[in-house]
């Protein structure tokens, strides 16, 4: 039982740390030293458009380039993270 | 690295797309096109102001993009990426008038919660009749372009079919209409409304209110600890449902259908 137990903590542990080192490109063996939030709460950071079509509309208008990318909110379907 | 000074302000002079990877079909196709017809959860390339052409290599994020040869995933200097951008940015010559500046929006203010929470920025949620709209726009425009704001916050215009919802998830004043100052959860399901402004408020006073919102925030708000965030998460049953579901392998996603997720639909 308790062994069980043991089993189901480790499998749980790995597979929160491979899912987060995925998204930050880690090895997952060094996933459980994942970083907080890159980013100060509070400060100022990327001025992100959230849809193509909007970030689109704006570069076409200003001849600005794009940089796009693609990201994850969920990590084991718990949101709120990237 | 995106939270680096030398990024942020080559990114100034890019206009910068984050969406979803899981949110819709587009999403999919388009991380899809970037990866060779692979499907993981980041892409990144840059694209030139038509978004047809693109401007470097696409792959899973800037190490992949930029002559760095670093692989898919590998840490690379902030200061060598911000570089070769503002290089790439220098072929284009920008539109400097900011008359028309669109503005950001989600599909769905479901999606803005969660992208808040996942970047720990306060929502601006617009729920304003149709006839204050432009006037609201307008105001907006002039408060997001200020290098005080911009970069602080996130944006959402309600949306009447898709977010017919949207108020059940949310704690304080939604029953008028306004500008909406919410903090979302710390797992993006739900919120609270800080502050609601009026359709009739200048922006200075926006731009204000704001501000204090943000100081209040961040004096309460601790940096999330992503493995823990996900292990808490575990706990309580979070589960958040996107159209397309990440489970099986990353390449062989398929549409969500009878997963049972306990919260977050």
């Amino acid at each position: 039982m308790k062994n069980s137990f043991q089993l189901s903590v480790v499998i749980f542990l790995v597979g929160v740390a491979t899912c987060c080192a995925q998204r930050n490109g880690r090895s997952p063996s060094g996933a459980m030293n994942v970083p907080d939030n890159p980013q100060a709460v509070g400060e100022t950071g990327v001025a992100w458009y959230t849809t193509w079509e909007t970030g689109l509309a704006e570069a076409k208008r200003s001849n600005r380039p794009i940089l796009f990318m693609s990201a994850a909110t969920t990590c084991s379907g718990v949101s709120g993270v990237f | 690295m995106f939270a680096s000074e030398e990024f942020l302000t080559a990114s100034e002079k890019f206009v910068c797309i984050r969406i979803e990877t899981y949110e819709n079909k587009e999403a999919e196709e388009k991380v899809r096109a970037l990866l060779n017809g692979r499907y993981a959860n980041t892409a990144f390339c840059l694209f030139d102001p038509q978004g047809e052409r693109r401007l470097t290599r696409s792959g899973r994020g800037p190490s992949a993009a930029f002559s760095n040869r670093g692989r898919d995933g590998e840490a690379i200097d902030a200061g060598a990426v911000a570089r070769q951008m503002n290089q790439i940015a220098a072929r284009f010559k920008p539109n400097r008038d900011q008359t028309g500046v669109v503005l950001q929006d989600f599909n769905s203010f479901r999606q803005a919660l969660n992208v808040a929470s996942a970047d720990q920025r306060l929502l601006v949620c617009v729920n304003v009749e149709d006839k204050h709209r432009k006037n609201v726009e307008s105001n907006l425009r002039d408060v997001f372009s200020d290098e005080e704001v911009g970069g602080k916050f996130h944006l959402d215009f309600l949306d009447p079919d898709a977010d017919k919802a949207w108020s059940k998830s949310i704690r304080g004043k939604t029953n008028q209409p306004g500008i909406l100052i919410v903090r979302s959860g710390k797992f993006g399901l739900d919120g609270v409304v800080m502050a609601t402004l009026s359709h009739s408020d200048d922006a200075a006073v926006i731009k204000s209110a704001l501000l204090d919102a943000n100081e209040k925030y961040s004096n309460t708000e601790t940096r999330k600890q992503y493995a823990q965030h996900v292990q808490s998460g575990k706990r309580q049953g979070v589960y958040f449902e996107n159209e397309i579901s990440r489970e099986g392998t990353s390449d062989q996603p398929r549409q969500n259908r009878n997963r049972k997720g306990r919260r977050g639909r």
